[in-house]
């Protein structure tokens, strides 16, 4: 079966080139049908894979090809199959499937319908050669690929000018990070001599030994890629603005998939990670202090889809802290049940969208539950399952996260408040959310409210779809610490285990835990519910309570302000000053050089007489050099 | 006098008579006058090839060079009608320093051939090897047709290529109009304004227009 | 074995050469050029047949014959165009032809 391994990108990649090539003349609509068929077959051959590869899948790789071999250097286009791929494979296959299915609704009456669905599986294919790949040159190759298809697909709709611009931050921000992690790539070569990962695993502990300063800054600089293209602090910025792209983008790329790859990155490369203690509290306090500050915005923001975005900013956090105190599989874990909940988030806000007439702002809805059920129940098992409510699929990983804090002990404690009131918060802004949008008195014109309608079936399909994952996919991971995916991925962070990062918690704690987590989420609820719904107090009073705080968190922190009077400001006067020295000094000397070459020519244009005679004249002459110096200096 | 003593001095006068000759069609006004001087040049030359033993070069040049070459020029200038210039101007102004680079690399070829630098390893077509080929031709052309043989053929594609070459390039142009697909841009358009003056030209009176010249 | 010694005959060949050579250089004619460059090549020609005796060479023979295909070669072609010049300017005159373009 890991024969075919490759199938699955292939399969993706073919539709994109099909769909590239054929789709704006020929195609057109049927782009559609052939992306799904292509993802649709990545993840059939996916599921079989996972089948055939069995409960305890030994780390298996095909090579493709050699990519390049340079001096010391050999990159082979590697195809890894192993727990932590397949997991990451199905996760992927299977959202990118059900998205697939939801744009052909959405997107129907797009003009750019086939340029949507040839980016779409680009993406997917990208995605999927960055899990599947064996080498960490061929991951950055795939990690720029998923952020140009990123920058595509947020600058979907160009013609819009905040879309392109939106496009070209998230580019730009991207690029920060980009920069650690090509740094991170290249001490990597420096200190292990290659790019392999099993025989940089190997070479792991000795190199921790050898060298422990140097191994922290390649996981603190493989960490910054990490926080561009997961959106942590300080360089979340272009997430919120990354909505701008369809919504079925939103769900795929920025909640779901692309946006997990820093975390995917950071539990791959678990054997290093474990040997830096002190890059593993960075990680833990970065994604910590993220989940709980872009909680806070998440809270103070109308647009529905930049809630959770924020949303999704904070989910990461969570994930990154998990990752920092060693629980990869719970971080794991949550990446993959947050794939499903935010997932279905999102595609139910673009069918709320769609629904609405391109409506984002919740303070113009509320009521809609009515009007749309289906979308309605789906987004509220999605709600709570973001929320943490037993049993669903987000309480079981958040919980296991967070306790995994706890028992890392020191300052594990502080995470564990962080974690744990982002957790309040996340549950309070989510279900702010949704009694704005579906309930209370609608606050929108009339004959708008008359006109909204439930999406057609293909929409509200693979909500209904990944609903089921989302009430049912936290059960891989029940009990806590002993589940199926515990199991499953135990051979991948072996090295977690040898570091002593691993836990056996007894039965009592975890029951605790539980309880206090239900506790948290319920209580939020119900603080979202007493001042958004029956307004005591009415969020007016709040928001006038503390005005300052208010403003701070509507305007985000005004990080984005920051940023452009620091970051832009600084390069545009740079900018300034590089153009008066480029316009003055450069062009002056190329000016001058021009000057010295015409004058030259003009002196040695009288050379050339166009008399045959005096042509004649110097060949003798130099004949009768040559001699003389063969004369006088050779003999 | 013995025989070596008499070769020295043939070889003398025919030296010095050939430079002498060559001399001449440097510096005659008349180009008629310098191709004969050329003719001097070519049989005294072939003197001294006979000298080194190499008959078949010495009957060679005669023909080719005196028979076929000179004759060429002579020819040349009957058709173009040549020397009716021969008061103008003969020589450059850059005259006296080619001279002076003349004399200074006739002096570096006399330092060379004194110094007598150049000394091969004897080859293997000694005057024995040549009388037992029947002599200088037969040898000339067991060398020639066998171990050069394509060399030689390529050289007899040369004289085609230039035959050839010569007659296209002699050749008077014929004087019909050019076809229009052989003009260039320009000359087309200045053809259609030259037509179309002359159609106007034409038809105006007949129309009855007074033009002003 | 030759008599004289090779370097009279080298001299001879030299003495032609550089005559030729000054011909091209001083001459206006263009016809007197042409002939100018035969002496250069009789020049080459003595120099090299000389050699071929001297060293027991055929080889040197044999080239004088490739090297008198090139003189006709060179005299037929470059009279071909000094025809077509005189037709065209109407002068022979190597100084008076500078253009440099057709």
């Amino acid at each position: 079966m890991i024969n075919v391994a490759w199938l699955v990108p292939l399969l993706p990649f073919i539709a994109f080139a099909i769909n590239g090539l054929f789709g704006r003349a020929y195609l057109k609509k049927t782009t559609g049908l052939v992306a799904n068929a292509g993802v649709l077959g990545a993840l059939v051959v996916t599921v079989l894979l996972f089948l055939a590869q069995g409960g305890h899948p030994e780390p298996e790789t095909v090579t493709l090809w050699t990519w390049a071999a340079s001096g010391d250097l050999t990159v082979n286009l590697d195809l890894r199959v192993d727990a932590l791929t397949l997991v990451m494979l199905l996760v992927v296959t299977s959202v990118s499937f059900m998205v697939h299915v939801y744009s052909i609704g959405y997107m129907a009456h797009d003009p750019g319908f086939w340029r949507f669905f040839t980016y779409l599986p680009l993406f997917v294919f990208a995605m999927i050669m960055l899990v599947m790949a064996n080498n960490l040159l061929v991951l950055f190759v795939f990690w720029e690929a998923v952020g140009l298809c990123s920058y595509l697909l947020i600058g979907f709709w160009f013609e819009r000018r905040s879309a392109s611009a939106a496009a070209v931050k998230a580019f730009l921000t991207n690029r920060i990070g980009d920069v650690g992690f090509l740094i991170g790539l290249i001490l990597v070569w420096h200190v292990f001599g290659t790019l392999d990962y099993d025989e940089i695993f190997a070479q792991a502990p000795a190199v921790a030994s050898a060298m422990p300063g140097m191994l922290t800054i390649i996981c603190l600089t493989l960490f910054v890629g990490a926080m561009g293209k997961s959106a942590q602090f300080p360089l979340h910025v272009w997430l919120p603005d990354a909505m701008e792209g369809p919504t079925p983008v939103s769900a795929l790329i920025h909640a779901a998939t692309m946006v997990t790859a820093g975390v995917y990155m950071v539990a791959r490369f678990n054997p290093l990670y474990v040997f830096s203690a002190d890059a593993m509290i960075v990680v833990a306090l970065v994604g910590a202090f993220t989940a709980l500050f872009a909680a806070t915005i998440g809270l103070a923001q109308n647009d529905i889809k930049r809630v959770l975005a924020y949303s999704t900013v904070s989910q990461l956090g969570l994930m990154f802290m998990a990752l920092g105190v060693g629980a990869f599989t719970a971080a794991i874990f949550h990446l993959a049940t947050h794939a499903f909940f935010k997932g279905l988030l999102f595609l139910g806000s673009g069918s709320v969208i769609h629904g609405t007439d391109e409506e984002q702002d919740m303070q113009r809805m509320g009521g809609l539950f009515g009007k749309m059920r289906v979308t309605g129940t789906t987004y509220i098992i999605g709600g709570l399952a973001l929320s943490g409510i037993i049993p669903l699929a987000g309480f079981w990983s958040k919980d296991e996260l967070l306790g995994a804090t706890l028992l890392a002990g020191g300052a594990g404690y502080l995470l564990f408040a962080m974690g744990a009131l982002a957790s309040l918060l996340t549950a309070v802004y989510t279900f702010r959310m949704i009694f704005l949008t579906f309930f209370g008195s609608t606050r929108m014109e009339a004959d708008r409210f008359s006109h909204v309608h439930e999406s057609p079936a293909v929409m509200t399909i693979p909500l209904l779809i990944l609903a089921v994952g989302a009430l049912f996919a936290g059960f891989v991971g029940v009990p806590p610490e002993h589940g199926l995916i515990h199991d499953y991925l135990h051979d991948t962070f072996l090295a977690a285990e040898a570091a002593g990062l691993m836990h056996a918690p007894s039965t009592a704690f975890v029951v605790t835990l539980m309880a206090i987590s239900t506790v948290i989420a319920v209580f939020g609820i119900l603080i979202a519910f007493s001042i958004y719904l029956r307004k005591r107090p009415a969020p007016e009073t709040i928001g006038g309570a503390a005005p300052f705080i208010h403003a701070l968190l509507v305007n985000k922190y005004y990080l984005d302000d920051l940023y452009d009077l620091v970051v832009a400001g600084g390069t545009r006067s740079i900018g300034w000053l590089l153009a008066w020295f480029d316009l003055n000094v450069v062009d002056g000397l190329v000016n001058l050089v021009g000057v010295v070459v015409s004058l030259a020519g003009n002196g040695l244009r009288r050379f050339q007489t166009g008399r045959l005679e005096n042509y004649a004249f110097s060949v003798a002459l130099g004949t009768a050099l040559v001699l003389a110096f063969y004369i006088f200096m050779v003999r | 006098m013995n025989s070596e003593t008499l070769l020295t001095l043939i070889f003398a006068y025919l030296a010095v008579a050939s430079v002498v000759f060559a001399m001449l069609v440097v510096m005659m006004r008349n180009p008629v006058h310098c191709a004969l001087a050329l003719v001097g040049v070519v049989f005294h030359l072939a003197g001294i090839l006979i000298l080194l033993r190499a008959e078949f070069l010495a009957a060679a040049h005669i023909i080719i060079y005196a028979g076929a070459i000179i004759v060429l020029f002579l020819f040349t200038m009957m058709l173009l009608n040549v020397g009716v210039a021969e008061r103008a101007r003969q020589f450059h102004v850059q005259a006296p320093l080619a001279v002076v680079i003349g004399v200074v690399l006739l002096f570096e070829f006399i330092v060379l051939t004194g110094a007598s630098i150049v000394v091969g390893a004897p080859g293997l077509h000694t005057p024995a090897w040549v009388a037992e080929q029947g002599g200088n031709v037969q040898a000339l052309g067991q060398v020639l047709f066998r171990d050069y043989l394509l060399p030689f053929e390529v050289a007899s594609v040369l004289l085609t290529a230039a035959v050839v070459g010569a007659i296209v390039l002699a050749r008077q142009k014929p004087k019909r109009p050019r076809s229009s697909s052989e003009m260039g841009v320009s000359e087309w358009m200045a053809a259609r304004v030259e037509k179309a003056r002359k159609r106007e030209a034409e038809s105006a009176p007949r129309r009855g227009v007074t033009r002003n010249p | 074995m030759i008599i004289p010694a090779l370097e009279y005959y080298l001299l001879l060949g030299a003495a032609l050469f550089v005559i030729g050579l000054l011909g091209v250089l001083v001459r206006r004619n263009l016809l007197i050029v042409f002939m100018s460059i035969e002496l250069i090549l009789l020049g080459a020609n003595v120099t090299f047949v000389g050699f071929a005796v001297a060293l027991n060479n055929m080889l040197g023979q044999a080239f004088v014959i490739f090297s008198l295909t090139v003189a006709a070669a060179e005299a037929a072609v470059g009279l071909a165009i000094i025809v077509a010049l005189a037709r065209h300017r109407e002068t022979l005159n190597v100084d008076e032809i500078d253009t440099l373009r057709g």
